[in-house]
């Protein structure tokens, strides 16, 4: 009979234990947000957990029992998998966990040109693994938190908004790249990221934009990343270090109707609008085009190549009210103070300069471009003729992704000039040394190397050339990777 | 006096004796240092390269043969880049240890072979496709001696320092 008794006790122990067990780890959070019931194929903590350690390399990002990687934004973590919480959509099951840092990251978020305030930084940062339901791909992403109201609150989730919440919910890969975000407003949504291509039908005003082909009305909010050292102490206390300052990224939002994952505000990998390189940069070469029609632009560039070909001489062109093109006196950079373009010339929306040595348009040329479209909206191409007579023209497609490239990639100075940091360096060398080896002039393999680097570093920039029909055309230069080697070719738009 | 004088001619014999042996280890001390002095240069290996970053006032707006003379490990791969104006952007030449095979094998191993990039002021005469066929990237002592008071106006050094030679 004892006996008897001390086996029920054992085993209702024992189911006591595991129901708690069970009920513990599963920390279902807000279960009218949860669309858990009819879900067959529910993704389990124990599942994401599993894939995420067994793909941690691929990822190249580490979990609590990994070896520490160090990425571009996002310094290394540990994941909190006893504290992770699950959920699901129509389109995703998700697992959504806690982070450890070794330097937690904060942001601080506003309209571009505004002057952010340091007090304002906040934020957090949780990892997101998500299940798509319908072919069951798996995928890590980082969900960021920032409140414009400067608290946050922890109880935010991937599914649940607070109602009171006005901030930004943005997703980026483990290395900090920009996926998708929205902009909250009393818990609605009032902006969404979005891809555009400023050459598509654009109407610019002050410091909007407005796409007639979609109607939106879009702005340009700069999202500047912080990082700070925080130390936790048993007594749950947390004390940090100040913030420090790590890079801006720059991403174009839209007046949205809503929408994305588990009541509005989820991933929602952005769709290219146009996905055809060539049709990216019609628009744009057809301006370019039109303007090497024009009278202006023809003495212009006859008195430049007819003048001291050693010397650099530019030329600014814009629009008057009545929408003809116009031209400014042409300057001499025969001086390291001289060599500006005059960005204040009446509705300046191009310029065109010569260069002394066979070279398409230089690093320099394109760091600065993006600084003048900055301060000039519109103001986005820059026309370069060599000696030769070869004529090739830089021009902004997207300027959210051509600041981020800056950002990521600042100049370095040789001197006063402004070059390429050493990572693209060495790729724009190995580009070029790989068609200069193969026969090629050294003005064809610089061209191909800088079409390379504007589309493999995502600059947003296009390089377009004109040909004998005096149509600009966009220049393509593809990277193959065959047996372990690797070689370029061109695929030029024609 | 006598006696005086034989005193002073031992001393001095006995001095000369000694001061002989210390005057030749002086003479070949001062050798040694001088050659020792000459042989110390800055990049013995490349895994000095990064010191002509650090040491570059040494080497700013001074002729191209100073720094050369500072590199010990045998230059096998250059790519000239000349510019006439400077006020766009600046001519270089880049310098690696490895000669043109060992580098393109390299890179396909994704990895970067320690380069060493040196800006010059001057406009300088360099044509791949004109350069002896075959050898077009072989750094040569003809091209040390036409080049060497090129000025150096600033560097560029990166690549992986722990792939050996």
């Amino acid at each position: 009979m004892h006996m008897i008794t001390k086996k029920i006790t054992k085993i209702f122990t024992i189911l006591f234990i595991g129901l708690s067990f069970s009920l513990g780890c599963s920390k279902s959070y807000e279960k009218n947000l949860i669309n858990d019931d009819t879900d067959t194929d529910i993704f389990s903590i124990t599942e994401a957990k599993n894939w995420f350690l067994s793909n941690s390399d691929k990822i190249k990002i580490n979990s609590i029992n990994g070896t520490k990687v160090q990425a571009i934004k996002i310094k290394s973590f540990s994941v909190n998998w006893d504290k992770a919480i699950f959920g699901s959509d129509d389109k995703y099951s998700v697992v959504e966990c806690t982070l450890h840092f070794d330097f937690y990251p904060g942001f601080n978020i506003f309209n571009k040109g505004n002057t952010p305030s340091v007090d304002k930084i906040n934020g957090i940062t949780r990892l997101i693994i998500l299940k798509d339901k319908k072919n069951g791909k798996k995928q890590s992403i980082l969900m960021h938190l920032f409140s414009t109201s400067s608290k946050i609150d922890e109880s935010i989730t991937y599914f649940n908004r607070d109602k009171q919440f006005s901030g930004h919910v943005f997703f980026t890969d483990l290395k900090g790249n920009f996926i998708n975000g929205w902009i909250y407003e009393n818990g609605k949504i009032i902006k969404a990221s979005k891809k555009i291509l400023l050459t598509n039908n654009i109407v610019f005003k002050s410091n909007s934009i407005r796409t007639t082909l979609a109607n939106d009305v879009c702005s340009t909010y700069e999202i500047s990343w912080y990082e700070r050292d925080c130390v936790e102490y048993y007594s749950g206390n947390v004390v940090c270090g100040p913030w420090n300052y790590i890079g801006s990224t720059f991403q174009t939002y839209c007046v949205s109707d809503g929408g994305g994952g588990g009541g509005g505000g989820g991933y929602q990998p952005p769709v290219d609008p146009v996905t055809d390189p060539c049709s990216d940069a019609q628009s744009a070469a057809n301006v370019v085009t039109s303007l090497s029609q024009n009278n202006n632009y023809i003495n212009a560039k006859s008195i430049i190549q007819t003048s001291n070909p050693n010397i650099e001489q530019n030329v600014t062109f814009g629009k008057d009210a009545n929408g003809n093109i116009t031209s400014s006196i042409i300057t001499s950079c025969n001086s390291s103070s001289s060599c500006a373009v005059n960005t204040n010339w009446p509705g300046a929306f191009s310029d065109l300069h010569n260069h002394p040595d066979l070279l398409p348009p230089s690093p320099g040329d394109i760091y600065n471009l993006i600084g003048v479209n900055n301060n000039h909206i519109g103001y986005n191409t820059r026309i370069v003729v060599t000696p030769d007579g070869t004529v090739f023209a830089l021009d902004i497609l997207d300027l959210a992704m051509a600041n981020t490239f800056k950002a990521t990639y600042p100049p370095v100075n040789i001197g006063y000039v402004p070059e390429f940091p050493s990572e693209i360096f060495d790729k724009f060398h190995d580009v070029r040394s790989a068609f200069i080896l193969q026969g090629f002039s050294n003005l064809v393999s610089e061209e191909r190397a800088m079409s390379y680097i504007l589309d493999k570093f995502k600059t947003g920039i296009s390089l377009l050339k004109q040909d004998t029909n005096g149509n600009f055309k966009r220049l393509i230069t593809n990277e193959n990777l065959s047996n372990g080697n690797t070689t370029y070719s061109t695929n030029n738009c024609q | 006096m006598v006696i005086q004088h034989i005193l002073q001619t031992i001393v001095n014999n006995i001095k000369h004796q000694i001061m002989k042996p210390i005057k030749l280890t002086l003479i070949l001390i001062a050798l040694f240092t001088t050659v020792c002095c000459k042989s110390q240069q800055l990049i013995k290996t490349e895994k000095d390269a990064h010191k002509i970053k650090e040491n570059e006032k040494q080497f700013i707006n001074k002729p191209l043969k100073d720094l050369l003379k500072e590199i010990k490990p045998q230059i096998k791969r250059v790519f000239g880049n000349p510019i006439k104006n400077s006020y766009e952007t600046v001519g270089y030449f880049m310098f690696n240890f490895v000669d043109l095979q060992q580098y393109d094998s390299l890179k396909v191993n994704k990895k970067t072979p320690v380069t060493i990039v040196v800006y010059v002021k001057e406009y300088f005469d360099w044509d791949f496709h004109k350069r002896p066929k075959g050898k077009e990237t072989v750094w040569t002592k003809d091209d040390a001696h036409k080049y060497e008071n090129l000025t150096v106006v600033g560097f560029r050094v990166y690549g992986d320092t722990t792939i050996a030679n």
